[in-house]
């Protein structure tokens, strides 16, 4: 950092504010598609497992171990195979959705209690219809829990594919950092919170909108 | 008003001046139509006791507890607060001026071809790795009647019902519905024909009553008026006021209103045979025993085939036309409650059904059923004597007497002297059966 310079300099954010949209913009998307893809893969794999619940074990082993795997050390073991791109930087971030979405998954489905399962049976519901009529809709608040920590953490996460030519706001740090400009950097980090707690917020509503039973008592 | 429709309280028809006999049920559908709502209660000779008027915001959510409100009323005004008017009619008419257009279009005259189908145990046999939960059941259910399954736990009562739609598949043996086997059908079509109603009611808690009312009719493909008018319908056939129960979540019913809800769904699809499965084991005594009436109320309208799960006998001989008793997978007795109370099959059946299955039986008994002693007239049965009704059960008639401390009462049938029964005739019907 150079001597004498404000740890902000607001004239700098000022003139940047396109590239500062566009870093908003690639941060949004490479969470959505993390999430996203990564929801459809954790579905899959909750249906086997509450199917033959033997693939349990395993499939928390290998998600488990996969989430354990320091970021940067996956993403510079994929480059010599997938290169500097955004396919890189997706496989890790869904890879560390994964664990959070299947146990909520699981545990909001296996939560839904027995008579109404019992009750939906004994009516005439069909698999498929006891599922998506019943068992999503009344497991989605479990459901949306794991969203949102799976989201908070990509936001996070997302940061470090600056290292691979991605990165978001990341790429605010990263540069910031190599050229000691603090600004850069912070507006990087805040942004990146922000954004975090923005998006945290929107699912909070998203919830609330999708359960209106939830509130509805006494 | 412009037309009279009348209807005695307890779901049955009296008369009907000029259409045939209304059901309680339309008179309700009737009442929904309507923009003004007359209710009148009359004695036998038709003169007016009691009348309510309402505005015709009013007439949508008449209930069947303020009809018979307004009936207790008029017996008190009578004087007569322990007994119900002989013949008490309700009418329901409109005022036409008030009448709005494109309201109050005709109802049809009659539920669409409901009817109970007949179910039939052939051998059915249940066995699981280390115990035979049901062995050799046979029995058959007559179409609209109310077959009760009682036993204590582990009996195999709960695994039979739940065989009938496949909840649980017979390891042999064969039940038929209507003379067709459900095993040759497809356990999802086949539940959608069958109502099921368990203790714990199972409403989907992500649902107003009003979807939930409308599960079977949405799995059926039902145009979604059609869906919502049959909601509305059954909601008020089961006691809740569909204005305000429709739009509410089930979290926001007492224990009593989910399972009247629950029965609503069940009935949607205007299923020809209902399961229930203790229905009512989890709610408290007078709610029970509310629900108990109610269920024998729309059972006659409706003229369903039920089977009713339950372990507690007098529940069984309150709503039974028959009663099958088991132990240990098999069936021990099968009979209507009052042949089980004179004539327990073993001592097993004696125990359960208690050592004071004689007083039991006074439950099913009639007054115009037992030995009323037509010779002598209506002084022989002494000053203090209760009048009674020949439809009144023996045991309302026992209380009667001791009540007045008298020892006969005067039956009479509408206006018609029949003769006197004797206290100490009813006391000899306990002791010869039991």
């Amino acid at each position: 950092m150079t001597e004498g310079e404000p740890l902000i300099r607001w004239d700098w954010i000022a003139g940047h504010l396109d590239e500062l949209a566009f870093r908003l913009g690639q941060h949004v998307e490479l969470t959505a598609i993390a999430v996203g893809v990564g929801l459809v893969i954790a579905f899959a794999l909750s249906l086997l497992i509450l199917r033959s619940p033997r693939l349990e074990a395993p499939v928390t082993w290998v998600t488990g171990t996969l989430y354990t795997i320091p970021s940067l050390a996956l993403f510079a073991l994929l480059v010599p195979i997938t290169g500097l791109s955004v396919l890189t930087s997706e496989i890790g971030l869904v890879s560390y959705t994964l664990l959070i979405l299947i146990r909520n998954i699981i545990r909001g489905i296996r939560g839904v209690p027995a008579d109404v399962r019992e009750a939906a049976v004994g009516m005439g519901y069909a698999p498929r219809q006891l599922l998506w009529r019943i068992e999503v809709p009344l497991a989605l608040a479990v459901i949306i829990a794991g969203i949102r920590l799976a989201t908070i953490s990509t936001i996070g996460l997302v940061t470090v594919t600056a290292l691979i030519g991605q990165g978001g706001f990341g790429f605010l740090i990263l540069i910031g950092i190599q050229r000691f400009f603090s600004t850069e950097l912070i507006a990087g980090a805040v942004l990146s919170v922000s954004l975090a707690i923005a998006v945290d917020a929107l699912l909070v509503l998203l919830q609330r909108r999708l359960t209106p039973w939830a509130r509805a008592t006494g | 008003m412009t037309r009279g429709e009348c209807a005695e309280i307890g779901a049955t028809v009296v008369a009907d001046r000029e259409q045939g006999v209304p059901t309680s049920l339309e008179l309700r559908q009737r009442a929904l139509q309507l923009d003004q709502l007359r209710l009148a209660v009359r004695s036998p000779d038709g003169a007016a006791i009691e009348h309510d008027e309402r505005a015709p915001s009013g007439a949508a959510g008449v209930q069947v507890d303020e009809v018979t409100a307004l009936i207790r009323q008029a017996n008190v005004r009578e004087h007569r607060p322990d007994r119900r008017p002989a013949v008490a009619v309700v009418e329901v008419g409109h005022d036409p001026k008030r009448r709005s257009a494109g309201r109050g279009a005709p109802y049809p005259r009659s539920m669409p071809g409901q009817r109970g189908a007949t179910v039939e145990f052939r051998a059915v046999t249940k066995r699981y790795a280390d115990q035979t939960a049901v062995d050799a059941l046979s029995f058959q259910v007559p179409a609209g009647k109310i077959c009760i399954l009682v036993g204590p736990s582990g009996s195999g009562k709960t695994t039979s019902l739940k065989m009938v739609n496949r909840l649980i598949e017979p390891t042999s043996g064969a039940i038929l519905i209507d003379g067709s086997d459900v095993l040759q059908e497809d356990p999802v079509q086949l539940r959608r024909r069958i109502g099921y109603v368990i203790q714990q009611v199972g409403l989907f808690p992500h649902q107003t009553i009003a979807e939930n009312v409308g599960t079977v009719p949405r799995l059926l493909g039902w145009p979604e008026a059609r869906m919502a008018a049959r909601a509305t319908e059954l909601l008020a056939l089961v006691g809740l006021d569909p204005a305000r129960y429709a739009k509410r979540y089930p979290a926001q019913l007492s224990g009593g209103e989910r399972q009247r809800a629950g029965v609503a769904r069940a009935l949607a699809a205007e299923p020809p045979v209902m399961l229930m499965d203790e229905p009512f084991g989890a709610v408290d005594p007078i709610v029970r025993d509310r629900l108990q009436g109610e269920l024998l109320r729309i059972q006659r309208e409706l003229g369903t085939t039920i089977l009713f799960v339950t372990h507690d006998i007098d529940e069984a001989i309150r709503l039974g036309d028959r009663v099958a008793i088991m132990r240990d997978g098999k069936l021990v007795q099968y009979a209507p409650p009052g042949e089980l109370l004179a004539h327990p099959a073993d001592d097993f059946v004696a125990q359960f059904t208690g050592a004071d299955r004689g007083l039991k039986r006074l439950e099913v008994l009639t007054v115009g059923g037992a030995d009323v002693d037509a010779s002598v007239t209506r002084d022989a049965a002494g000053p203090n004597a209760p009048t009674l009704a020949p439809a009144m059960s023996l045991r309302q008639a026992l209380a009667l007497m001791l009540q007045h401390d008298a020892t006969a009462g005067v039956v009479v049938d509408g206006d018609r002297y029949v003769g006197v029964l004797a206290l100490a005739k009813i006391g000899k019907m306990i002791r010869s059966d039991a």
